[in-house]
């Protein structure tokens, strides 16, 4: 574990040395590898400030609105921060840090008093729900408000997608249903205290909403991020910036008294920053992170500087993403190989496939070496590791049968995946978040997940060959025996996945006798391997008395993936059981599965048409 | 029949060939083909459903396990036909095996599993668990005559996640003396109490009242139903009372009640089928005075100011202040020797003195007494005649009575309203049972108890009895037979364990900054007694702990603000795990094998060739040969 931390510190550390700033006056750098904890766990500020950015605005990065200037996520960070007028005038002494569990951003937490139930705007035009006086950021269109209905909700100009935090604030909606409008952030309160927790469509989107304001005033409030430690506390807590900055300290709760040396250096810091003196901004950042990251370590609990950077590095590097740049690279190759028979497209297709490899696999195991556990614990890291899974079957068909369009089935499915996952953030949430209990230190779970996950993988791969057959029927090609390869490939594809789908089903049977004490429970999730399985088995049973041809197998490959996809994704979203926890969020995006699973069906039932119809004549 | 039997002695082979077909038929990979496209589709619907609903509706429903049934006796008949297997089916074989184990077990643990809850407060001890998916009737009877006390009944069964439809009913036939048999299941149910109105003579006054707030809106009902006694309810700090008055004539005492000088100790107005008489007690009293006819008198014996019970069941005085006067009276009736002794309160005029003597009097009174001031309130009065009068009592008087009806409002306090809703002036009790929705208007989840309606056949009697489960009313309810009492109580399935776990501590451990859990843990102490067992230990997620035949896991906990914390643990045995891991690794083998067998084969092959020869066999032409499976490949 050390030597690797080491190896991979270095690879990456070019990196963040080199991370180009888009503000040319300040140093974020500093705080970017700030250790800080947030949402149950230790990390960069860096990636806190990427988490929070992306929750309020679903943005990697943010125009400030009065330079016109484009900046990075911990620039905003800093940022709003730096700007916060919460930190204008200490209010009288508090002497103890007030505990940072239930100062959740979302108004799940119990201590964020709901504007609401004050239920008037008259704090609202000179200050906030927690008492802070307004800024330019509270007028910065922030907020996302993703879905249609909501946007007409909330009366948004047409098109218009963001809305700041103060109009939020502000705005009173009709809530379905009832008599009279009321606050929208009452709505959201009342959503959160449901006792059951089943919702509309709209209302996730209420939640989701209030969830991006909590989170907003939150972190303006200096109450989001942690920054050490809080000495022997029983609940694990750690000090929030915000009680660094009010809490009058002595030397009865500071007795080195390097907290208040911390708090002055925030301060000044603060002063620059709004004094534009770069330079001491720059020295009291400096002074104010080299004194966190020296006290931390006597508080409690506090990362080490490798694992820091690393996950700095991996960040600013982000290697899924160079993943499925190859992964597309190698698909283009091999089509035109294909087309062109210029042999040199192959060996390039080749190189590109590998390097996409190794991309995939160095993201996995920097992965594993932050989280210190299997990458294999939400939705987007089984998505990544579908993407991974389908190209190690490629690379294995294509090595033993050099078949082309195996290796561009397998980079397409690839490319597919990994691009899915890097650009919908709000379905498959890439954040390393900490295991709920029932997941955590379990070899069944791994080895059950992966096993499926690879499962999936090899069903992937015989659907994206499957497409292909397709596409010689619908085409009408004459080309009989590329049809037939294909066919047996897709039949040997799809015993591995059955295999391995057998395999990953009984594993997480056994994993459940162990969790929950029940070998096999009738959970939507378990049923729906079941019902993919079953679905695979009468497919190649079928093939075997000749009720399926090479048309049907490759048709059946293609709507198998479908179960696969129900037990996979619908599950998790439609269906409601104990594999919920496997789904990030609120969750959505249902409308372009559904729409993504209608076309394959319908590019089904032309081929199959197709196909039969000269037999017809 | 003769010829049939002609036909089959001389011709067997249709018969037997018939038998050969279907046989082969039950093996064959058509019939799995289409019980596996059968069965996808029919899983793929059940997930539609709730969990509770799919389990009782298809999964654990007999059409569903014999669909299960046809696809084990497939594969089991497909193993069978294809004997002799050799080397070249040990995957197939070995696949088919391991998943007819797999099934076989599934069946062990539905038929001879146990999964239940175990839920213990911290320091507290539990040694039964709870079984919520089945329903149990506990039926004992109580100190009979010549029953044994102690004999305990238990009837157990499962009802299933919804109301029974109308005319369903399940014999859970007899234990001991003791048939059952339940006629109603509602899944959740509420109980209404009420009044109805009463034809029959045995009924009494009943009348309900609405409390309406200020804006209109209907703050909740109550009912008062008038014995003997009258009833009343504090509305906070309004008295309501409700009262029968024991003659029409009555209407006089409120409307016109004599002036207070009259007399210091009060005037006793007497009522009669001749009429009112006013008696002024000073003056009146040990004199025996005619009323109506004539035939019949009526003598004041003693004025008590301060009337105390004795210990004689009577009463005395004590002390002149006049708290609480009363009168005691004779009533001298024709044709009688001893004459009817009365009392009457100033206090409480309309309590009947015939409660106390329990002979009903032709004569009634009301006792009016200067020293007597109204407490604030509202009082309803019932005349015999079916009026409801109602006054208002306000600074130490009543003012003006009038009549009410049903849909009548008294304004009593700050905008509040009293609405009569219901009058009945005979009327009976009635509890009544109803199905509630599963579901709330605004969708949450129905956490009401189940009601069932349940015939009893006990003591020589059948009678039929509602249960509303996890009611503090109605949960356990008597019976009276000809052969001595009997209780029923209506619950959740329980089973003993045999020894008890108490819960020592429950830990939770979080993650840090104290965000969301990271972990749970109880920490109990086994004892038990049979295996000389007693020793602490620690259950804690994917950590369970065994004893016995039973596994316990951690599934949840309930920590209350005040007071200990609870540890839900669950508890299961399951008499078929054996099968089911040793066929899953059958299977899983078989499968890899059903894929590499060829492989693997023609590897020995060439392993045997090189050892024998020299030489690894290399390819025929250089070219592989593709082979997909086709009919003929097929095992």
């Amino acid at each position: 574990m050390r030597w690797s931390l080491a190896v991979a510190v270095m690879i990456l550390a070019g990196g963040s040395a080199a991370a180009a700033e888009q503000s040319p006056y300040f140093q974020w750098d500093v705080w970017r590898s700030l250790p800080v904890q947030d949402g149950g766990r230790q990390k960069p500020l860096d990636t806190a400030a990427w988490d929070t950015l992306q929750t309020i605005s679903h943005r990697r990065s943010i125009v400030d609105p009065k330079t016109g200037e484009k900046i990075s996520a911990v620039a905003w960070y800093v940022m709003t921060l730096m700007e916060s007028r919460a930190f204008d005038a200490p209010p009288p002494s508090a002497t103890q840090p007030t505990s940072s569990h239930g100062k959740s951003a979302s108004p799940h937490g119990k201590t964020a008093a709901p504007p609401a139930e004050a239920g008037d705007p008259p704090h609202a035009t000179k200050g906030t729900a927690f008492g802070r006086a307004r800024d330019r950021w509270d007028d910065a269109p922030l907020l996302r408000v993703g879905s249609p209905e909501l946007q007409d909700l909330l009366q948004l100009p047409e098109g218009e997608k963001y809305l700041s935090p103060k109009a939020l604030f502000n705005t009173k909606v009709r809530i379905p249903g009832a008599k009279s409008s009321a606050p929208f952030l009452a709505w959201t309160e009342r959503l959160a205290s449901r006792q059951s927790k089943t919702f509309s469509p709209i209302e996730r989107k209420v939640m989701e909403l209030g969830d991006a304001y909590w989170t907003y005033e939150t972190h303006r409030g200096g109450k989001r991020v942690f920054l050490v430690p809080v000495q022997d506390s029983e609940q694990k807590d750690w000090l929030s910036l915000s009680d660094l900055v009010q809490i009058s300290w002595d030397d009865t709760n500071d007795s080195t008294g390097m907290l208040r040396k911390a708090k002055e250096q925030f301060l000044l810091a603060r002063k620059a920053f709004q004094a534009g003196s770069v330079a001491e901004f720059n020295d009291a950042s400096a002074a104010f992170a080299a004194i966190l990251r020296e006290l931390g370590p006597q508080l409690g609990d506090y990362p080490g500087e490798q694992l820091i950077s690393l996950e700095v590095g991996y960040n600013h590097w982000v290697p899924f993403r160079f993943a499925w740049i190859f992964m597309i690279a190698t698909t283009l190759a091999v089509l035109l190989e294909m087309a062109t028979r210029y042999r040199g497209l192959y060996v390039l297709g080749w190189t590109t496939f590998v390097a996409g490899l190794v991309a995939m696999i160095v993201g996995f195991w920097l992965r594993t070496l932050i989280s210190g556990r299997a990458p294999v614990t939400n939705m987007y890291e089984s998505v990544v590791y579908l993407a991974l899974g389908t190209t190690v079957f490629g690379l294995l068909s294509e090595l033993l049968n050099r078949q082309r369009y195996l290796m561009a089935a397998a980079a397409a499915i690839s490319a597919v995946a990994l691009i899915l996952a890097d650009s919908a953030p709000a379905v498959l949430d890439p954040h390393l978040r900490p295991l709920q209990p029932v997941l955590r230190d379990n070899f069944w779970l791994v080895t059950h997940v992966m096993t499926i996950t690879l499962s999936y993988a090899a069903f992937a791969l015989a659907m994206g060959i499957g497409d292909i057959t397709l596409w010689f029927y619908l085409v009408g090609s004459k080309d009989k025996a590329a049809v037939a390869t294909q066919s047996r490939f897709t039949y040997r594809v799809l015993q591995v996945g059955v295999l391995l789908l057998a395999v990953g089903t009984l594993l997480g049977a056994v994993w459940a006798d162990a969790a929950w004490g029940r070998f096999w429970g009738w959970d939507p999730k378990e049923v729906w391997a079941l019902i993919s399985l079953v679905v695979y088995l009468a497919v190649l049973h079928a093939r075997y008395i000749g009720w399926v041809g090479h048309l049907g197998l490759a048709a059946w490959s293609v709507v198998g993936f479908v179960c696969v996809i129900i037990a996979w994704y619908g599950v998790n979203y439609w269906l409601p059981g104990l594999h919920s926890y496997g789904g990030g969020g609120a969750a959505g995006g249902s409308e372009y599965v559904i729409a993504a699973i209608g076309l394959q069906l319908l590019y089904v039932l032309l081929a199959v048409l197709r196909g039969m119809t000269p037999r017809l004549k | 029949m003769t010829s049939s039997d002609k036909t089959s002695r001389s011709t067997p082979g249709p018969v037997f060939a018939l038998g050969r077909s279907v046989i082969r038929w039950l093996g064959s990979l058509q019939l799995a083909v289409l019980v596996l496209g059968v069965l996808a589709v029919v899983l793929a619907l059940a997930t539609g459903l709730e969990l509770e609903y799919a389990l009782w509706h298809v999964y654990q429903s007999p059409w569903f396990m014999s669909l299960v049934g046809l696809l084990a006796l497939n594969i089991f008949m497909a193993t069978v036909l294809r004997y002799p297997w050799g080397w070249g089916r040990a995957g197939f074989l070995l696949t088919h095996i391991g998943l007819l184990m797999l099934l076989m077990g599934a069946m062990q643990t539905f038929r001879g599993g146990i999964e239940g809850t175990l839920s213990i407060q911290e320091g507290e001890s539990a040694d039964t668990l709870m079984k919520r998916d089945r329903s149990r009737f506990s039926v004992r009877w109580r100190s009979g005559q010549d029953k044994d006390s102690g004999s305990l009944y238990s009837f157990s069964f499962r009802a299933g996640p919804e109301d029974w439809r109308e005319g369903k009913q399940l014999d859970l036939k007899y234990q001991g003396d003791v048939g059952l048999r339940v006629l109603k299941y509602y899944r959740h149910a509420n109980v209404e109490e009420g009044w109805v109105a009463d034809t029959s003579d045995k009924g009494r006054p009943a009348l309900q009242l609405g409390i309406v707030g200020g804006d209109g809106r209907s703050l909740g009902s109550h009912w008062l139903s008038a014995d003997l006694f009258g009833d009343q309810v504090n509305l906070g700090p309004t008295k309501v009372e409700y009262q029968r008055v024991g003659a029409d004539s009555m209407l006089e005492d409120i409307l016109k009640p004599p002036a207070a000088d009259i007399d210091k100790e009060g005037v006793l107005s007497v009522h009669s089928e001749g009429g009112v008489k006013r008696l002024p007690v000073s003056t009146s009293r040990g004199k025996k005075i005619p009323i109506g006819d004539g035939k019949t008198f009526v003598e004041i014996a003693d004025y008590l100011p301060n009337a105390k019970p004795t210990e004689k069941l009577d009463f005395e005085s004590r002390g002149d202040g006049a708290a609480n006067p009363a009168l005691k009276i004779f009533v001298h009736l024709p044709g009688k020797d001893a004459p009817m002794r009365q009392t009457a309160f100033a206090q409480t005029p309309l309590l009947s003195p015939d409660a106390i003597h329990g002979t009903p009097s032709p004569v009634k009174f009301w006792y009016h007494h200067p020293a007597i001031a109204p407490q604030p309130g509202i009082q309803f009065l019932q005349f015999p005649n079916g009026k409801l009068y109602c006054r208002v009592s306000k600074s130490g008087k009543w003012e003006t009575p009038a009549v009410v009806v049903k849909g009548d409002s008294i304004p009593f306090a700050a905008g509040f309203k009293i609405r009569v809703a219901e009058n009945l002036p005979q009327a009976s009790h009635e509890v009544r049972f109803y199905a509630s929705d599963p579901r709330s208007a605004d969708g949450e989840e129905n956490r009401e108890e189940s009601a069932t309606l349940v015939e009893v056949d006990a003591g020589g009697i059948t009678q039929q009895v509602w249960l509303l489960r996890g009611s503090r009313q109605y949960s356990d309810r008597d019976l009276t037979t000809p052969e001595g009492n009997l209780r029923i109580s209506f619950g959740y399935d329980q089973m003993v364990l045999g020894f008890s776990l108490k819960l020592v501590r429950f830990e939770r451990t979080r993650n840090p900054g104290g965000m969301g859990n990271a972990g749970f843990t109880s920490v109990v102490r086994l004892v038990d007694r049979a295996a000389g067992v007693n020793e602490e230990r620690v259950i804690s997620m994917n950590q369970p702990l065994k004893h016995g035949k039973y596994v316990f896991y951690q599934s949840g906990f309930d920590e209350p603000p005040d007071g200990a914390a609870r540890t839900i643990l669950s508890v299961s045995h399951d008499p078929g795990w054996i099968l089911k891991y040793a066929g899953s690794s059958i299977l899983c083998v078989g499968i890899a094998l059903v894929m590499w067998m060829q492989m693997i084969l023609s590897l020995v092959k060439s392993l045997v060739m090189w050892m024998q020869t020299g030489k690894w066999p290399g390819k025929a032409n250089g070219k592989r040969t593709a082979r997909p499976p086709t009919p003929e490949t097929a095992p």
